[in-house]
């Protein structure tokens, strides 16, 4: 299912997974992962690993529950920390 | 986040309170703190809070200084006649962000007062400006962080324009349909990074043990016969060698094992329709890993569960349970090969540290179906996994010590993962750094999952930092790790900020013997867990032990401390989230006054040695 539409999230940015395979996470309050694709996911990283982060995204592909893979979310602007 | 030093420093009401010999230090309320500016969106106040204790001697102490808020601390530690080192460890227990680093207010009002270690006082290259990331790209490394990029997907062919029909170079016919165990002279051409970048191999060796298949492929241009353009070749005793490692006939004798006795089985059934159906068959698959030809550095292997998965999802997925080997580096010898040369042994390392990612992989994020465990936490587990495995592999782990040494091991140490986190002993442990940084990591993460097995029941410990304690969730955050240390001996009200702050006790506590549960490094032996009558032994650590060369000429010899003085110039006055910065006064007696100005987060321990 592809949603477009950009939305507020509230969630922790974190680096998952093993090396070399890592990536940039988006992990929301109720515990719904999701991979951060999209021009901002390095300064994301780099600033904003381990932050509490409330955020303007879209949602790329929602989390199927029948598949193992995350959904996929992109990140537009960082509203703030809480 | 500029700490700008614009002090306003207010004489301190301190009200004081001496606990003599004390573990724990409440410290009580004051009066008015200083304040200063926090860059243009007002004033930060601090609230003065004063502690005071007498060290009564003779062994060593551990005070950790409770505080809440922004704070201006005034510590009176008593030494009396007692001539003693004090490190002053701070703990930002802030996990989500970095904060202004503390500040030595005795120092600012009184800058003569500079200690005279000049080393000390060295100001470290941030991350990035590290001259490390010049020098030691081609350390031996597992996976392969050089080549990682944050913005990736692993998963990034995943969709179901695949499912459409996009064409497959490679297909694989047999991974979703129960596929059988290889046979020895088969031929694949295994997909790498795409469906177009494969590698052309050949199955030589076949085993079971009764219930699970070791299928050992080699690629054609690294095999002893045919192949061209390598340093060294593969030859078949040394894939025998290499099953004979992984698995053989028997029970708790090979490291498949070792490994899945802690954590579970590497694959198995589950209900996720994009993965591949389990059918008792691992394989490994021998190649020049970046086609580098290296036979001193470089990527030793990497496991990538991109293979887990059905080629309909993931194209160029293999559709098999497996891992990834560097060949050149394998078969490089000490004079005639052996699988105790130092090459070929950090290979049967990586074998266990590889094969801990791959049961992670299966165990949390499907059977557990829990979100994929943080980087730092994975890799801390697979790195406990080659110190727990070291003396049966017969290699050295990364304590960097002689296998079967179970003390602590010889001064000048270079070997292993500690002489790296000795200097960078203040990264953050949580934050998994970029690039060539993340070597840095690596060694970070040793460091605690080192302390933290030797504290809480090693095997068993991270057995429940994979599979969750019973009855309690999984989070794939430091939070699995707070659970299990509850779960193995640790505090009720346990949390991540004390063990951070323990750590770093521990740290500066290791060369001193039997120190008490929560601060262990070092017992001039052995740390033993068992499960399911297997028995693991983790050798002590002492951080004093290790050497490394941070600049050219210039050795370090312990862990990285700074003086109070160093501290008011730390880092451009930020300190990273989820870290630890040390300071240590060397050989002071007396009463020793000191008000350290601290963010809220940020906790103070103090540790007296002899």
């Amino acid at each position: 299912m592809l949603v477009a539409c950009m939305s507020e999230m509230k969630g922790i940015i974190s680096v998952k997974g093993n090396e070399p395979h890592i990536y940039l996470a988006f992990t929301t309050e109720n515990g719904i992962v999701y991979i951060i694709e999209g021009p901002m996911a390095k300064d994301l990283r780099e600033k904003y690993q381990g932050s509490k982060v409330k955020v303007k995204a879209k949602v790329v592909k929602e989390k199927d529950e029948s598949i193992i893979r995350p959904g996929v979310i992109e990140i537009y602007k960082v509203i703030g920390e809480y | 986040m500029c700490f700008k030093v614009l002090i306003k420093f207010i004489n301190l009401l301190i009200k004081s309170v001496i606990i003599s010999s004390a573990l724990l230090i409440a410290a009580c309320g004051g009066g008015g703190g200083g304040g200063e500016s926090d860059g243009g969106s007002g004033e930060i106040t601090y609230e003065s809070i004063g502690v005071s204790f007498s060290y009564s001697g003779p062994m060593e102490r551990v005070y950790k200084i409770q505080s809440s808020g922004n704070v201006e601390l005034t510590l009176n530690l008593d030494l009396g006649s007692n001539t003693r080192t004090v490190y002053y460890i701070f703990t930002n227990t802030n996990f989500s962000a970095e904060t202004d680093s503390p500040k030595c207010l005795t120092n600012l009002i009184d800058p003569n007062n500079e200690q005279s270690n000049a080393e000390s006082s060295i100001i470290k290259p941030l991350f990035s400006e590290s001259a490390f990331l010049k020098n030691y790209s081609k350390s031996p490394a597992r996976g392969k962080p050089e080549i990682s990029e944050f913005n990736s997907n692993p998963w990034k062919h995943i969709g179901k324009e695949k499912i459409a029909g996009k064409k497959l170079n490679y297909p694989i016919e047999n991974g979703a349909k129960g596929p059988l165990k290889s046979t020895v002279g088969e031929t694949n051409d295994f997909m790498n990074e795409s469906t177009t970048d494969t590698i052309a191999a050949t199955c030589r060796k076949v085993v079971t043990d009764g219930t699970k298949t070791l299928n050992i492929w080699v690629a054609n241009n690294c095999w002893s016969v045919g192949g061209s353009g390598k340093s060294y070749y593969v030859t078949q005793a040394m894939v025998d060698a290499m099953a004979d490692k992984f698995l053989k006939s028997g029970t708790a004798n090979d490291i498949y094992d070792w490994v899945t006795n802690i954590y579970g089985s590497e694959w198995g059934t589950h209900s996720y329709s994009d993965l591949i159906t389990a059918d008792n068959n691992i394989h490994i698959l021998l190649y020049d890993i970046d086609n580098d030809n290296s036979t001193t550095g470089g990527t030793l292997g990497f496991f990538w569960a991109k293979d887990n998965f059905q080629t309909t999802y993931i194209d160029y997925s293999n559709q098999k349970i497996m891992f990834y080997i560097d060949a050149v580096m394998y078969a490089t010898p000490a004079g005639t090969w052996e699988i105790s040369d130092p090459m070929p042994a950090e290979i049967i390392s990586t074998l266990a540290h590889e094969f801990q990612h791959m049961i992670h992989f299966y165990q949390k994020n499907v059977v557990k179906a829990v979100a994929e465990s943080d980087t730092w936490i994975n890799e801390m587990c697979s790195l406990v996994t080659e110190d727990l495995l070291a003396d049966k592999i017969l290699v050295d782990g990364p304590r960097g010590v002689t296998y079967d040494v179970y003390d602590a091991g010889s001064a000048n140490n270079i070997y292993g993962r500690l002489p790296l986190f000795n200097y960078w002993n203040d990264a953050p442990l949580t934050t998994w750094l970029s690039g060539s940084d993340a070597i840095i990591s690596y060694s970070v993460s040793y460091a605690f999952g080192a302390f933290l097995a030797r504290n809480y029941e090693g095997a068993e410990l991270f057995k429940d930092i994979v599979q969750g304690v019973t009855g309690k969730s999984l989070y794939g955050d430091y939070r699995d790790v707070v659970e299990a240390v509850k779960a193995h001996g640790g505090a009720s009200d346990l949390t991540m900020a004390d063990l951070m702050r323990d750590w770093g006790a521990a740290v500066v506590l290791s060369n001193k013997l039997y120190m008490p549960s929560g601060n262990k490094y070092n017992n001039d032996g052995y740390y033993s867990s068992t499960i399911n009558s297997i028995y693991y032994q983790l050798g002590s650590i002492n951080m004093f032990n290790y050497k490394y060369e941070y600049s050219s000429g210039n050795y370090l010899y312990e862990p990285w401390y700074y003086s109070t003085n160093g501290l008011n110039n730390y880092n451009d006055g930020a300190m990273y989230r989820g870290s630890n910065i040390y300071v240590k006064e060397a050989s002071v007696t007396g009463m020793q006054s000191k008000t350290f100005r601290m963010r809220d987060g940020v906790k103070l321990t103090v540790v007296v040695k002899e």
